[in-house]
C-alpha cells in the first residue's frame, strides 16, 4: 500500500489522500499517522482517494473512523496503545456527516465493507473529483 | 509488490489436497501474512467457479477472522494459522485454526450501528462483519486444544446452484 498526497484549492484548501493498493491491519495504522501529521501541518479538510484501493478490511474502517475524529480536532488512541484504548473511546461532541473528511470513488467492494459497517451514513461520499473538491 | 506476495505465497503454503477435496495454507500469525491468506482464498474459490462476489465475501470474511486471531488472540506473540478450505456440495467451508488463548467469535455480541460516530467504538467490527458476509459459524476448541472457526458460504459454487 502506497499514499500520495496532493494539495489543491477549492474554497478551502483541500488536502487529497489517496490510497493505492490493500487497505488492512498490516498498514491501516500508516493512514491513520499520514492524516496526524496533516492535521499537524495545519490542513483541515481532507479528501479520501479510494478509487486505487481494491481491497479494504475492518482495519480500513478503524483508519477512515480515525482520521474523521482526527480532522475535527479529536485525537484518537495511538495505535501503539492497543485495540482496547480503541474499544474503550467515547466522545462527546455532536456528531452527523462529516465536514472535514469526504470519500472519493470506493470500489463497490469497498463500499460493500462501508456499508456493512454504516460508516456510509457518517461521509460524503462523491465519484467526481472536482465535484468532491468543490463540495468543503 | 504483487510478487513479492506471490513469492511468499509460493513459500509458504502448505497445500494438501485431502480426499476430502479440502486445501490448506500454514502461515506465521502476522499481519504481513494477510495478503497471503487473501490470495489464497481467491486462488482456491477461483478454481471451484465462485464468482467474483461471493468470492469477495469470502476474502473479506476470512481477512477478518485471520487478523482477529492475529490482533487480538496472538497479541504478536509467535504462533501459526492454518485455514483450510473445501467444498461441501454447493457451499464453502473455510477452517481457521490457531493456538492462541481460547476465544469463541461466535459469542461477540453485535455492535450497536446506530450510535453517532463519536459514540460509535473503534474497532470492534471484524465479527459483525464475517457474520454478515457468511451463512454459518461454528467454533469449537480442537483435541489438540486451540481454536477452530469455520466459516460457510452456501450456494456459491459453480454448477451447484438450484435453477
Amino acid at each position: 500500500m502506497q499514499l500520495t498526497v496532493d494539495q489543491v484549492e477549492g474554497r478551502v484548501p483541500v488536502t487529497i489522500l489517496a490510497i493505492h493498493g490493500d487497505l488492512d491491519a498490516s498498514n491501516y495504522e500508516q493512514v491513520i499517522a499520514k492524516a496526524r501529521e496533516l492535521y499537524a501541518a495545519g490542513r483541515r479538510h481532507l479528501l479520501l482517494d479510494c478509487s486505487d484501493m481494491p481491497f479494504m478490511g475492518s482495519s480500513g474502517v478503524v483508519a477512515i473512523h480515525s482520521i474523521a475524529l482526527l480532522m475535527r480536532g479529536e485525537m484518537p488512541p495511538d495505535p501503539a496503545a492497543g485495540w482496547q484504548a480503541f474499544h474503550s473511546i467515547d466522545h462527546a461532541r455532536a456528531d452527523g456527516i462529516q465536514q472535514q473528511v469526504k470519500l472519493l470513488s470506493p470500489q463497490p467492494k469497498v463500499m460493500r465493507t462501508l456499508q456493512m459497517t454504516s460508516m456510509v451514513d457518517f461521509f460524503e461520499i462523491h465519484t467526481d473529483k472536482q465535484a468532491a473538491i468543490a463540495s468543503f | 509488490m504483487l510478487l513479492l506476495v506471490a513469492r511468499q505465497y509460493e513459500e509458504q503454503i502448505e497445500e494438501k489436497y485431502h480426499m476430502s477435496n479440502a486445501v490448506s495454507l500454514r502461515v506465521a500469525a502476522d499481519v504481513a501474512q494477510l495478503a497471503v491468506i487473501r490470495a489464497f482464498v481467491e486462488q482456491q474459490a477461483r478454481a471451484l467457479g465462485v464468482d467474483a462476489f461471493d468470492m469477495y465475501d469470502l476474502i473479506l470474511a476470512v481477512n477478518e477472522a485471520a487478523t482477529n486471531i492475529v490482533v487480538h488472540g496472538y497479541r504478536g506473540r509467535p504462533g501459526v494459522i492454518e485455514i483450510e478450505l473445501r467444498q461441501q456440495g454447493d457451499a464453502i467451508e473455510i477452517r481457521l485454526r490457531d493456538q492462541a488463548p481460547l476465544f469463541d467469535p461466535t459469542r461477540v455480541p453485535a455492535p450497536d450501528l446506530t450510535q453517532p460516530l463519536h459514540k460509535r467504538s473503534l474497532g470492534g467490527m471484524g465479527v459483525h462483519v464475517m457474520r454478515e458476509l457468511m451463512d454459518a459459524m461454528h467454533y469449537r476448541v480442537t483435541p489438540e486444544g486451540g481454536n477452530e472457526l469455520t466459516l460457510v458460504k452456501r450456494a456459491i459454487v459453480a454448477g451447484s446452484r438450484k435453477e
